[in-house]
């Protein structure tokens, strides 16, 4: 998703664009991804912002002709909801900090959040609504981010490895090596391979610290429009995605799609690249849905998938312009808002590539800002990226 | 899982699947004192080749519906026995949904299954070792009219005869391609279905090649012989070398329209001709159900039709579990036995730490050759018309559970990109129903002129999330 | 006289039970299945697809397609061709997702 965005706003920057992908559109972790474009689980800073300006970006995206429905673009809002009062104080003082950075959310009561969802289980406490929550169809959006790409005058090439960037003997960056491309010459490379964005910057010769963050989603069978209706979450989900911790980390997620099967999320962990199914971890999530909506009991779930997260330590992605290699910019590692920064990412790096001044300031993201390791770090990481 | 935890004597053998492959597994392990839990989505053992009428229709004569009786009576009674001895503890209506290795503080593995028809509740049971005899399924591809009630899939009209003693209609066509489609067609006859048209897309040319390897079967041979006899004897009309190009109707089907192939598999129009029916039953072979070995991670073959990989032991590439019958590729009841008393010696063996004697199961082993040579051979000999693809109209639905067309499949590819069957999935909505793929999956890769591929469901049947939910009990 | 499967297996079931299909009463024999039972009454559809509204009954008959989704004393999506028919069963042909209890239409 990140790098169809890219794609987009550098062609119509009018940058003569080409996309690599040694897979399928959507073939790495945007098809595994739920679409979620969130405000409500960031607290004021720079991803927030990122967050705010790719809000914004992709209602307009999504007005563009044939665009929001292909994409299944829903403005649905979001709800986060505490169990109890506890919970509900810490929710409302975590909305009163995002307000002042531009976040609309409105405290509900247990009441109105009956009138919200009414499927929610009777005994919570309340919630906050988040009204600038949207949702699109990840595979879907990329693939027609992509075309819109094209349309733009950008390439695509699926199938294509990037083996080396090359390099110019100053240091700059020259293009890439494929296999079975041959060489491409470019005076800029834009690094959007997501959890692989590690890999694709060691070939620069730069170190960035991308580790996998494995996430299982669950799928039900197909429920009429309304069961869900916002994307609703339990309020521990922020304090999960904010974490650096490698062990398990779960809490209820549960969202419908357009074409009627409810998500359910949200599980994190740092194992590698393991393909492994984990009932265990299936089970767990079951579990806080049910608790969460109840009548979920007796609905089937049909299947379940997986997929990683691109993490960075400090988790805050790395976009624009590498210093260490003139010529290559970054626009990867942005664990689980992906898709919905992607379309602000790619208007920055679009900005940056033409030599216009961001809309936001890039230092926060320098891919450059991990120098300082230790070697136990570095072998950590080494562990990490292992398999693929 | 361990050899050590492998080496207890104590050990049990999970059998998931009660056709031929299972209970011949499950027979000779516990005729050599392994202690089998075998589970089974039927109310009885059988399998699909053995399905029997229900119990409760009292069905008298229930080998007029079935080929090869005194295989089964044997089979059955064997059974029984060893049910009777405590060594065989034959769990029925159990749909298992999961196969969890490092399962609980024993390290085995944990079957997990929804109980009875309804399905709501679930049961665990733990074992030290497995065997997934899971069977095989209908392939049907996608033609004009397809989706319409009364279409049935041959091996779904010869199934619902035997357990329901039923039929869908009075006046029926058997289409498509297979060795299925023979006693499908003699047995909706015999029971009194009018059965207008037989109609094969393979020519007898294209089993002259194979001629050597058939008659290495004279069994088969006399068995197809034995078909076609019934078949003249039902006056049921036979065409070779001819396809179902169409099945027409509003709500249900009222006929069909079948045509000639041309030597490279295409239809030739002006051949056409309609035939009245108000059932079609179709196959174009046989696929295997392979989701419970892929999840524990048993290595898949995906060069055609997946099936799983197994050793001379039958055992799959995971330590621990072992694999027999259609799911290991098709080929029949037969074969399905002969891999199954294979794997039986083997686990019989390995669970006490032993050495396993080939000699033991050589005539087996003989049986399991000729057959896989055998089926190798239909393979090749049946195989869908070359050119199916192509005719396959925009319009027609080629995912029945998500209606998504061959037109969307096609716009996938040429405009969104799609050249694998997963990103085909992911911007269709083709396989994302509640059959996940397993019955439109050949079509719409066909289609989209990509492999098929692996298949990753973790879900063998849908689970309840309040199923889900709950820590598993023993 | 065409021959039926019954006649051929030589079947002689306990005397049939009322069961109903969207409210009409039907007969169904023990052990057959609600497929079945709808079978015998010459009735090959009982859902309507969630897209097209498309009639659909069974296709695959061993419990893979899920074609045959039906409801059966209020429970929706039961496989027809898998659940066997019971006494008193009130079986309801069904229309998109089967669960009209839920979403915008049921509060």
């Amino acid at each position: 998703m990140v790098g169809a965005a890219c794609a987009l706003y550098l062609a119509r920057a009018g940058l003569a664009t080409l996309v690599l992908d040694r897979g399928p559109v959507a073939g790495g972790t945007t098809g595994a991804g739920e679409g979620n474009l969130l405000v409500s689980d960031k607290e004021p800073g720079p991803e927030l912002d990122l967050a705010l300006l790719s809000a914004r970006l992709w209602h307009d995206l999504a007005a563009e002709r044939g665009i929001g429905r292909a994409v299944e673009f829903e403005a649905k809002g979001g709800i986060v909801v505490a169990s109890d009062a506890a919970g509900m104080a810490a929710l409302t003082g975590f909305a009163a900090g995002q307000r002042t950075a531009g976040v609309a959310a409105e405290i509900v009561d247990a009441a109105q959040l009956h009138d919200l969802e009414p499927h929610l289980a009777p005994d919570l406490a309340g919630g906050v609504r988040y009204p600038q929550d949207c949702q699109v169809m990840p595979s879907l959006a990329a693939a027609h981010v992509v075309r819109a790409a094209r349309r733009a005058g950008a390439e695509l090439r699926t199938g294509a490895t990037v083996t080396d960037i090359l390099r110019a003997p100053d240091g700059s960056v020259r293009g890439v090596r494929t296999a079975g491309h041959g060489d491409i010459h470019a005076p800029a490379v834009v690094n959007a391979a997501g959890t692989w964005g590690g890999e694709v910057a060691a070939l620069a010769g730069v170190r960035l610290p991308v580790l996998p963050r494995r996430g299982f989603v669950l799928v039900t069978e197909p429920l009429p429009p309304g069961t869900v209706r916002h994307k609703v979450y339990a309020a521990d989900y922020v304090a999960d995605v904010a974490s650096g911790d490698a062990g398990l980390q779960s809490s209820a997620v549960v969202e419908s799609t357009a074409a009627g099967p409810v998500l359910i999320g949200a599980s994190r962990e740092r194992v590698g690249f393991d393909r492994t199914f984990s009932l265990p971890v299936v089970r767990r999530l079951a579990a806080q849905a049910t608790a969460l909506f109840p009548l979920l009991g007796t609905v089937h779930a049909m299947r379940a998938y997986l997929g990683f997260r691109p993490y960075l330590p400090d988790h805050l992605p790395a976009i624009g312009a590498d210093p260490r290699a003139p010529g290559l910019h970054h626009a990867c590692g942005h664990e689980g808002a992906g898709i919905g920064l992607a379309v602000g990412t790619g208007h920055l790096i679009a900005q940056s590539l033409t030599g216009r001044t961001p809309d936001l300031d890039l230092a926060p993201f320098r891919p450059d800002r991990f120098e300082e390791k230790s070697e136990e770090e570095k072998s950590e990481e080494k562990k990490e990226t292992g398999q693929r | 899982m361990t050899n050590s935890a492998m080496a207890r004597s104590d050990g049990s053998l999970a059998v998931i699947g009660a056709g031929p492959a299972g209970l011949a597994a499950a027979l000779t392990a516990a005729e050599r004192g392994v202690r089998v839990v075998l589970l089974d989505a039927g109310a009885q053992a059988g399998g699909q080749f053995y399905r029997q009428p229900a119990a409760a229709l009292k069905a008298r004569r229930p080998q007029a519906l079935h080929h090869a009786w005194g295989t089964w009576k044997k089979l059955r009674d064997r059974l029984a026995a060893q049910v009777a001895a405590g060594r065989i503890n034959h769990l029925t209506e159990r749909h298992v949904w999961c196969v969890e290795p490092e399962f609980g503080d024993g390290g085995g593995f944990g079957v997990h299954a929804l109980l009875g028809p309804g399905q709501t509740e679930a049961q665990t049971v733990t074992a030290d070792a497995v065997l997934l005899a899971t069977g095989g399924y209908e392939k049907v591809l996608p033609f004009h009219g397809w989706t319409l009630p009364g279409v049935v899939t041959a091996g779904g009209a010869q199934a619902m005869l035997k357990g329901g003693l039923v039929l869908p209609g009075r006046t029926a066509v058997v289409a498509g391609t297979g060795p299925l489609l023979m006693p499908v067609a003699a047995g909706l006859a015999a029971a009194g279905a009018d059965v207008v048209a037989y109609v094969e897309s393979a020519h007898p040319a294209d089993f002259v090649r194979h001629t050597a390897t058939l008659a290495a079967n004279p069994a088969k041979v006399a068995e197809a012989a034995q078909y076609a006899a019934r078949l003249l004897r039902h006056k049921v009309p036979v065409t070779v070398g001819h396809t179902v190009v169409a099945a027409h109707g509003t709500d249900r089907v009222e006929a069909v329209t079948v045509a000639a192939l041309d030597r490279y598999g295409r239809v030739r129009p002006d051949t056409a001709r309609r035939i009245a029916c108000d059932t079609l039953a179709v196959g174009h072979g046989m696929l295997a159900h392979t989701d419970l070995a892929e999840t524990l991670g048993c290595a898949i073959d995906t060069t055609g039709d997946p099936f799983v990989v197994t050793d001379a032991e039958q055992r799959t590439d995971v330590d621990g579990v072992w694999a027999a019958g259609e799911a290991t590729g098709i080929g029949g009841a037969a074969l399905a036995l002969a891999e199954g008393e294979i794997a039986g010696h083997s686990i019989a063996a390995r669970m006490k730490g032993a050495p396993p004697r080939p000699a033991d199961w050589a005539r087996a082993a003989r049986t399991r050759t000729r057959l896989r040579k055998f089926f190798a051979a239909l393979d090749t000999a049946y195989a869908p018309p070359a050119h199916w693809a192509e005719q396959v109209g925009d319009d027609i639905v080629v995912c029945r559970c998500e209606e998504v067309t061959a037109a969307e499949v096609r716009a996938a590819v040429k405009e969104l990109g799609a050249s694998d069957l997963r990103t085909v999935k992911l911007l269709t909505r083709a396989g994302m129903g509640w059959c996940q793929g397993r019955v439109c999956a050949p079509g719409v890769a066909g289609v989209a002129g990509c492999p098929v591929g692996p298949a990753k469901r973790p879900f063998a049947r849908p689970v309840p999330l309040g199923v889900l939910a709950k820590e598993p009990g023993r | 006289m065409k021959r039926t499967p019954l006649e051929l297996a030589q079947a002689q079931p306990g005397p049939a039970y009322a069961v109903t299909v969207d409210g009409r009463e039907i007969a169904a024999l023990p052990g057959q299945t609600v497929a079945a039972v709808l079978w015998t009454q010459g009735i090959t559809s009982w859902r309507a697809t969630r897209g097209s509204g498309a009639p659909r009954g069974i296709f695959c008959g061993i419990g893979v397609c899920f074609d045959c989704l039906v409801t059966v004393n209020d429970r929706p999506n039961q496989r027809a061709c898998l659940v066997p028919a019971a006494p008193g069963d009130a079986i309801r042909t069904q229309e998109g997702t089967g669960h009209d209890e839920l979403g915008h239409g049921a509060l």
